[in-house]
């Protein structure tokens, strides 16, 4: 009997779902294309559309909804030169408590851009009391890439009062740019860690966020130009910098929802900066 | 640690070293114009999770293994670690101080004699920093504790000006904060090379509204 609970034990602690999506664009004649779509376990796509013309807008769909213990997704976005691709999510990625063992739940994202345009705005992932999140995103630009790059982050939900008591995530996030770092972030949070309360830390708030815009012509007039709008509606959750060519607006506060109403109004701004064209919303934004 | 080695190190961290420290605050200023550091017992918990989160996951590991890369005279390993702690700077600030300081601090090291490769010239401060130890025989604990006290000592000169507070609780602080410079190191030089790095959302945040800050002492 012990053995078979050990033997058990074993299989649950070896427990490891992969689930893979990866996905290519290039340029068409008129819009571009996503000419590539491999998947393995849930992880899937709808039809891409085209609500501007040229640009592809594709939804990413995790039909669990969330990640539990031994999940391991991996994301792959390929731009190709001249490729103009918008990807979003249509709910928040959950990351539930992890089973006895505790064992980690992984998340994967690398985005490949060269010579081309992308725009990686997700919704927000929540991260439960008591899960194990590992979650990194890695973006390498290449020659004229154009990028941006939002996350938002609750830990716990606020909402709900559910504080964030056992458990730990680490998130990190990466850009390169030639293969050379632009930016290198990582967070790491224990159950009870000290750093949530602590005033240069998360100064007890439990939602947090980046914007990170790369290839503006001019970034320092980009980033002035959202310190006026900074400045009119009395964004006191945001800040916005640029140094090594990447503009990176930062959110803490207490609503994920503002959080992305407040990012994305910067990325708004940020957009016809970038490319000349107003910024198009996803439908599914709005539902 | 030799004499001259000890005097040495007490040199190169001695406020009086002429390369402009003391002209940044590191968000300091931000963090006392919003309200959060307004005391003697605010200024520590302002500065600890700094010192314990941040510079031990950062600046602590880099120092190690650029002073390593520096005794081999390993220029490749030494300019990956320079990309890598510049990535890691969250805002123009941070980055700027660490460059400014670096150009300044190449000079000065230029001046006194010792010989650096051309491209050091490109290098920040840290760097350089790690590049002087080795040069004047310091090991690798006078090295880190060195950094973190010149930081520690400076952000509450920073806090003497801006709080303001008195030269009695400033002492305090110092105090009750070198247990945490010895635990911030030996936490540092275990640190992986696949956990270095640990941003701090306010203190980046703040940093970053010094950038605009309307009144400021300090430097952006």
């Amino acid at each position: 009997m012990t053995e078979l609970t050990d033997q058990l034990n074993k299989a649950e602690s070896q427990r490891h779902w992969p689930a893979f999506l990866s996905l290519g664009f290039d340029k068409g004649e008129a819009k571009t294309r996503m000419h590539r779509m491999q998947f393995l376990g849930p992880l899937r796509v709808q039809r891409p559309f085209y609500p501007e013309g040229e640009v592809c807008h594709v939804y990413l769909l995790h039909p669990p909804g969330g990640l539990v213990s031994g999940d391991d997704l991996n994301i792959q976005l390929t731009c190709e030169p001249g490729s103009k691709v918008l990807v979003t999510t249509p709910s928040a990625g959950k990351i539930y408590r992890a089973d006895s063992n505790g064992i980690a739940q992984k998340q994967r994202v690398d985005i490949e851009v060269t010579d081309s345009q992308c725009e990686w705005l997700p919704m927000e992932t929540i991260v439960f009391d008591g899960a194990h999140g590992r979650l990194s995103t890695h973006i390498n630009l290449y020659g004229q890439a154009q990028f941006f790059g939002l996350d938002v982050f609750c830990l716990g939900r606020p909402k709900s009062n559910l504080p964030f008591a056992s458990g730990s995530v680490e998130q990190r996030l990466a850009l390169y740019h030639d293969d050379v770092p632009l930016l290198l972030e990582r967070q790491f949070l224990a159950a009870d860690d000290p750093l949530i309360s602590a005033i240069s830390g998360f100064n007890g708030n439990l939602v947090s966020g980046t914007l990170v815009a790369f290839g503006l012509a001019d970034p320092e007039q980009a980033v002035e130009q959202l310190h006026s709008l900074l400045q009119q509606q009395a964004m006191t959750t945001l800040s916005v910098t640029c140094r090594l060519n990447v503009l990176v607006v930062r959110y803490l506060g207490a609503c994920s929802e503002q959080a992305q109403t407040q990012l994305r109004a910067c990325w708004q701004q940020l957009r016809p900066l970038m490319n000349g064209t107003p910024a198009c919303v996803p439908r599914i934004w709005n539902t | 640690m030799n004499t001259q080695a000890l005097l040495s190190l007490l040199h190169l961290t001695s406020p009086s070293l002429p390369i402009g420290a003391f002209a940044y605050s590191q968000g300091l200023e931000s963090a006392v114009e919003m309200g959060w550091v307004n005391s003697e017992e605010s200024l520590h918990e302002w500065l600890s999770p700094i010192l314990s989160h941040a510079q031990a996951n950062l600046d602590i590991p880099l120092l190690k293994r650029l002073y390593t890369a520096w005794q081999a005279d390993d220029l490749a390993q030494v300019q990956y670690w320079q990309q890598v702690l510049l990535a890691n700077r969250e805002t123009r600030e941070l980055l700027q101080e660490e460059q400014k300081l670096g150009l300044t601090f190449y000079r000065l090291l230029g001046s006194l004699g010792i010989g650096l490769p051309v491209q050091a010239r490109e290098f920040s401060y840290l760097v350089l920093f790690a590049k002087a130890c080795v040069h004047y025989g310091i090991d690798i604990h006078g090295c880190c504790s060195a950094w973190l006290w010149a930081w520690l000592e400076n952000q509450v000169a920073a806090a003497c000006k801006t709080v303001p507070l008195g030269q009695t609780s400033a002492q305090k602080v110092l105090l009750a904060m070198m247990p945490e410079i010895e635990q911030a190191i030996e936490h540092g030089l275990a640190v992986h090379d696949e956990n270095i790095g640990m941003t701090l959302p306010a203190f980046a945040m703040a940093s970053a509204w010094h950038e605009t800050q309307y009144s400021r002492l300090f430097r952006s």
